[in-house]
């Protein structure tokens, strides 16, 4: 296996734009690819900000923010991604999409480059196939925002080489993380063992067993999580915790574990679905005035 | 301070359980404890009780004045080695030698109060509590009313109790668990409460991860507590509570509900069946010996 110096970036968002200040602060060069000069001008740009917080915190010289930002190239030709030796996707969550750039980059890079996608809820399998080298597809699920939080789950698909899963957990190191090995199944380990958190609370809130304040402060105080999980997904947005959960119910061809609540879907119909729209679960819009 | 009868399986005596918890957090705050451990005879798993307390193997023995001056009971049967169902009947049936006049306060980590209450000779003394343990880390305990003592509206969550106002047995409740330096919050009847009925599914959820080979137990406890900033992993939190609590949690809400949701995960049946009951006897999900 090559070594890897140049990381490619695919989408430059929320989770691409973390997911490239990780890369570049790691020490390696990085090419960050997008639609539009428009969209990548503002992640750079938002890097910029974000190290000159830190300059200005102490936590980062104004030096290594400079020679951080000079690692760094912005893209919209996909053809300049052919030197990079891996390769992270964070486009949009669609399959059509991600296996379209999966088959183009297959044409343009060398055989040895590893192709890793962060998606959180397509199958990595499924993107492997749209290209020659399912053995080195694999999926690098980032969590955001990505700078701060440790955790990435390295997912193997059907034909992933146990090679390219251990490339991946050895990147994911370097970049300062803790991977974790997980086989390609819906929701992997977090959005799938995390359903009964939000799905179990909505069942007791249905069964009137506590108000939502009431089920929050047990949560929080008995269980002694940071967010009771009405606060989470008024944080989250209602609206995509709902369509988490209805992915991994379809995905899991209708389990009763993962069963969606006509709660939820009631707060998605009113448009309140939390901190984004002043008003889920519980009522922000006092905070406003 | 109270003079409390508590009982408790012996096989929890042993420490690692939360009725080992209960009872020296009672003993710590100053509590006077008779402590009625039934013995099941030839009971494979039966470990010589670490509570630096004597025991009575039989109730006859603690003596008919010391049963008629006790404040209120303490029931705490939420295992046991032939299953935790009937020896918790088997106990409350027994504990009708109480003065009629006595409360009594059910562990409903497994049953519903109304279930526990409808087991006792004097329903309306009854009142049920949930929590998990570890005990040291928990800031409040659940108490749930069961429906023999509620008004007929359904709605419990004000405390109130029909025309006579607040439930008595509500405060000496509340002053127990102040005395441990608990809070508690009231909630409508359920199997196991909020958060003991939470952890339950996420462990089971957990279970079959591991099950299914998705990751491994350490990857899975990982990954909740580095991507969802959860306080424990739930496997490593079953292993606390005891899998054939977490076990017959699940059952009890299966058996109550129908539901298949809350059906338990056949690895976590089968290490129940094993005698595997976590941190409490050495092995678990991990390894402690």
């Amino acid at each position: 296996m090559a070594e890897i110096t140049t990381i490619g970036v695919i989408g430059s968002g929320t989770m691409g734009g973390g997911i490239v200040q990780v890369c570049a602060q790691a020490g390696y060069r990085v090419v960050v690819y997008d639609v539009q000069d428009a969209f990548l001008q503002r992640a750079i740009d938002g890097l910029r900000s974000t190290f000159g917080m830190l300059v200005g915190k102490g936590k980062l010289t104004a030096a290594a923010s400079e020679a951080t930002l000079e690692r760094i190239v912005a893209s919209t030709d996909l053809a300049d991604l052919a030197p990079c030796q891996f390769v992270i996707e964070a486009a949009p969550e669609s399959i059509e999409l991600k296996r379209d750039l999966f088959g183009k980059l297959d044409a343009l890079c060398a055989p040895a480059t590893i192709f890793a996608s962060n998606t959180s809820s397509l199958s990595i399998t499924a993107i492997g196939a749209a290209t020659s080298r399912p053995e080195q597809v694999v999926g690098m699920h980032f969590f955001n925002p990505a700078p701060l939080l440790k955790l990435v789950e390295v997912v193997a698909g059907q034909y992933t080489a146990a090679a390219t899963v251990e490339a991946t957990v050895a990147l994911a190191r370097k970049l300062g993380k803790t991977p974790v090995r997980v086989k390609d199944t819906p929701g992997f380990i977090v959005n799938r063992v995390a359903r009964p958190f939000y799905g179990e609370s909505l069942k007791l809130l249905g069964e009137q067993t506590a108000d939502v304040a009431t089920l929050d402060r047990i949560i929080e105080q008995e269980g002694g999580f940071r967010m009771g999980p009405f606060r989470l997904m008024d944080l989250i947005g209602i609206d995509i915790n709902f369509a988490v959960t209805q992915s991994v119910f379809a995905s899991y061809f209708g389990e009763a574990r993962y069963r969606p609540h006509p709660i939820q879907q009631r707060m998605v119909e009113a448009g309140t679905i939390g901190r984004k729209t002043r008003r889920g679960f519980y009522d922000y819009r006092e905070e406003d005035k | 301070m109270s003079r409390i009868l508590v009982a408790a399986p012996p096989v929890d005596l042993a420490g690692e359980t939360l009725a080992a918890d209960l009872i020296a957090a009672a003993r710590a705050a100053g509590h006077e404890l008779i402590v009625y451990a039934p013995v099941v005879a030839g009971d494979p798993n039966d470990q010589p009780a670490k509570i630096g307390l004597p025991t009575y193997a039989y109730l006859d023995d603690v003596g008919d004045d010391r049963l008629r001056g006790v404040d209120f009971a303490l029931e705490l049967f939420d295992s046991g080695p032939r299953g935790w169902r009937e020896e918790k009947m088997g106990v409350l049936h027994e504990l009708a030698v109480l003065p009629a006049s006595v409360p009594l306060l059910s562990l409903c980590n497994t049953c519903s109060a109304t279930e526990a209450a409808n087991y006792y000779a004097h329903p309306g003394q009854v009142l049920g509590f949930a929590c998990v343990r570890p005990f040291e880390r928990i800031k409040l305990v659940e108490l749930l009313l069961p429906l023999q003592v509620i008004s007929s509206d359904y709605r419990v969550q004000d405390g109130t109790v029909g025309e006579s106002g607040v439930n008595p047995n509500l405060q000496t409740a509340v002053a127990f668990f102040q005395s441990l330096g608990k809070e508690t919050a009231q909630v409508g009847d359920c199997v196991a409460g909020v958060l003991p009925r939470i952890v339950a599914m996420l462990a089971n959820e957990g279970a079959y991860a591991l099950q299914e080979g998705v990751a491994t137990a350490e990857d899975i406890d990982t990954a909740m507590k580095l991507g969802a900033n959860y306080p424990l992993g739930p496997l490593e939190w079953a292993d606390l509570i005891g899998l054939d609590v977490v076990h017959a949690t699940l059952w009890a809400l299966q058996a109550e509900s129908g539901d298949d949701r809350y059906r338990p995960c056949t690895l976590l049946t089968r290490m129940v069946t094993a005698g595997l009951r976590g941190k409490a006897n050495g092995r678990g999900f991990y390894d402690y010996s």
